[in-house]
């Protein structure tokens, strides 16, 4: 599993350009025994039915998005800078100063130096569409040749061990449930189970749901990266959850009023195999589950998170142990079938 | 060795608030064209190199070996550093921004606290102090306490990339870019006969306030310096009036503190030689190295030749090699000419 996380942190997958990604998970799939069906739709959403020892008649659908936060660039100036704006939520504050990948061109963004900033400017971060990423072009023509308007760009950041088993990444949000799902098809279940590996996530869930009228699952459990503000100067009731702690289960979120019943049977299963969980306590973001839960007619959802800080930055961490613990839950998830719905 | 080299083998090294990392490096670069090198009480770097002749006048080449960085202050109870910046840090490059600090045995990689997306709304775009925003390891409190004590000095964490052809970016280019030119000098002098004697410093502490190069031009004695440092490269979001440009050739800086007739001799040898060359104008002191020079002892007739920068105290900043290599013929034409000016 941590080879694919890494591997596929490596890769750019801005929405809407998840490509490198795409083909990554096409090429793990491919070589997994129990993976019964591959298809592509026409958005790029990756689905896959997984045969289990067992038929399921209402095989639980696992989710996890490809795609990550980035840049797409907007224009190209005369002096050789590139234009863009952000694709999916970037906190302004992180963007300044940065390293990025254009098309796999080294690139940074800056500005004057703080020597010439006003005390407004030195304290106040600057918008993006005020901001430029120079790419060492000397000028238009010579920008050109490497960048065009529509391509993308993503933080240059590389997977480096941090102590304590935590690690720090670019895009940890979603490669890591690309990760576990990659993982949980590479195992025999005991029951069969579908797989979705969505694009658009960032952009407003918009590839879980054709993903999910295709596949239409009764049930869905989505795994997806979620925000830890375990940090200092946080106050306890903002901390949403903490690394380290294990798996984040959700009972609401700004996108999802989960189903109850689904949520006792994931919490109770974590607790009959001792899989330490923990509550997502504070009602903020939202996930694929959002998409999956109102299409066509509806599907009962859960949703599995990974705590990670400094989600949407270049530099993402996450716990080694929350991952192997999320691995676990997924497991147990896929061998025993929730009850009907009441 | 070439100017690419010399700078990643320079910028990699750590040499921020008395790290000596840097400053071994420049020696072992400087040593084969010096006839002596010694490192002073402070740290400075020195090198000699006798033209053989009785009399000859002293010229002084000097850049600062030092950066900006950190220094540990304190550790909180959730297991994060506090850090206090040595020199102008850029604070609106940190949330994110990747550290190595140097304390008890291995260097020890870190990324600056990043808010939550969640909390960004109540805090809008504003920036917290630097010494409130935690530095996480992963590391737990009690081992962290041994390995990063108070003291413990920090810097970037040194990426070293090319941009574009002729243009690369890291940390720390303020002021090993200068280091790289003097070298680049020396380098092209090293077959030549010369007519006057040459010291070399690569000087400390910079950054907090040009203090090594006041003792190292005390011991050194010179009849004549030149400083080397970097200066502002344009950005289309700053002053042009402000600003050289990137890719225009060495900045010779005309000041009250500076030598105006050396000023003059340095842009005129430049304009002879068809380097590339620009004039920098301040209107006091220059905020360099060559304004403790110039009153070091009684008084050093001082010129200044500033690299031109882009994005100056953040981990990611930028200059052309053409740049630096300018800078350096600039000096050995002066050299080669006896260092002559009225």
């Amino acid at each position: 599993m941590m080879t694919h996380l890494k591997k596929l942190c490596a890769l750019p997958g801005v929405s809407g350009q998840e490509d490198a990604v795409r083909a990554y998970i096409l090429h793990v799939l491919r070589q997994c025994d129990a993976v019964a069906e591959i298809t592509v739709d026409p958005l790029g959403n990756v689905l896959a039915r997984v045969a289990g020892r067992k038929r399921a008649a209402q095989p639980v659908l696992f989710a996890a998005h490809m795609d990550e936060v980035g840049f797409i660039i907007t224009g190209v100036t005369d002096e050789g800078y590139c234009r863009f704006a952000p694709v999916g939520g970037i906190d302004p504050r992180v963007i300044y100063g940065r390293r990025v990948l254009v098309n796999g061109h080294p690139g940074l963004i800056g500005g004057k130096a703080v020597h010439m900033c006003s005390e407004e400017e030195k304290t106040k971060a600057a918008r993006a569409d005020k901001l430029l990423i120079d790419i060492g072009a000397a000028d238009r023509a010579q920008a050109e040749q490497l960048v065009q308007p529509g391509d993308t760009a993503v933080f240059d950041s590389e997977y480096t061990r941090l102590q304590g088993g935590l690690f720090k990444a670019r895009a940890l949000d979603d490669r890591a449930g690309c990760a576990l799902l990659l993982a949980l098809a590479e195992r025999q279940a005991d029951y069969d189970f579908l797989l979705a590996f969505t694009v658009q996530e960032e952009v407003g869930l918009r590839g879980a749901g054709a993903a999910a009228f295709s596949l239409s699952p009764a049930v869905a459990v989505v795994v997806d990266a979620t925000t830890a503000a375990d940090t200092a100067g946080v106050p306890e009731d903002k901390r949403v959850c903490t690394v380290g702690g294990g798996p984040v289960l959700s009972f609401m979120d700004k996108q999802t009023l989960y189903d109850k019943a689904l949520f006792e049977h994931v919490r109770t299963l974590a607790e009959d195999a001792h899989i330490p969980t923990q509550l997502k306590t504070l009602v903020a973001g939202g996930n694929d589950a959002g998409a999956i839960q109102r299409t066509g007619p509806g599907a009962r959802v859960a949703a599995v998170s990974l705590p990670c800080r400094y989600l949407h930055s270049p530099s993402c961490v996450l716990a080694k142990k929350d991952l192997t613990a999320t691995l676990a839950l997924l497991e147990t998830l896929a061998d025993h079938l929730p009850a009907d719905a009441p | 060795m070439d100017t690419f080299t010399w700078l990643e083998a320079l910028c990699t090294a750590a040499g921020a608030g008395g790290l000596e990392e840097a400053a071994e490096t420049a020696r072992r670069l400087l040593a084969p064209y010096m006839d002596e090198t010694a490192v002073d009480a402070l740290g400075n770097v020195g090198g000699l190199r006798r033209c053989g002749k009785d009399g000859a006048p002293l010229l002084l080449l000097e850049a600062h070996i030092d950066e900006i960085g950190f220094i540990v202050t304190s550790l909180d109870e959730k297991g994060f550093l506090h850090v206090s910046p040595c020199g102008g840090v850029d604070a609106r490059a940190l949330p994110a921004a990747e550290v190595m600090f140097y304390g008890e045995g291995e260097p020890l990689p870190g990324v600056f606290a990043s808010t939550p997306p969640h909390l960004a709304d109540t805090d809008g775009d504003g920036f917290p102090a630097i010494r409130d925003m935690g530095i996480d390891t992963g590391l737990e409190v009690k081992k962290l306490k041994k390995r990063c004590p108070p003291g413990t000095r920090a810097t970037f964490r040194p990426h070293f990339r090319r941009i574009g052809e002729t243009r690369v970016s890291s940390k720390a280019l303020d002021d090993r870019a200068g280091v790289a030119a003097v070298l680049a000098c020396l380098d092209i002098l090293k077959d030549q006969a010369l007519t006057v004697d040459l010291a070399v410093t690569f000087a400390v502490q910079e950054e907090l306030g040009c203090r090594g190069s006041a003792v190292a031009a005390y011991a050194a004695d010179p009849d004549m310096a030149i400083a080397v440092d970097v200066s502002f490269a344009h950005t289309p979001d700053a002053d042009r009036s402000k600003c050289g440009v990137l890719a225009g050739g060495p900045m010779v800086g005309y000041a009250p503190s500076l030598d105006t007739a050396l000023s003059r001799r340095l842009y005129a040898l430049a304009m002879e030689r068809d380097i590339p060359c620009q004039r920098e104008v301040m209107p006091g002191d220059t905020g360099t190295d060559a304004d403790a020079i110039a009153s070091a002892r009684g008084g050093v007739r001082t010129g200044l030749l500033s690299i031109p920068l882009r994005y100056m105290h953040t981990p990611a900043e930028l200059v052309d090699i053409r740049d630096i290599e300018d800078t350096g013929r600039l000096m050995a034409a002066f050299i080669a000419e006896g260092g002559a000016c009225q």
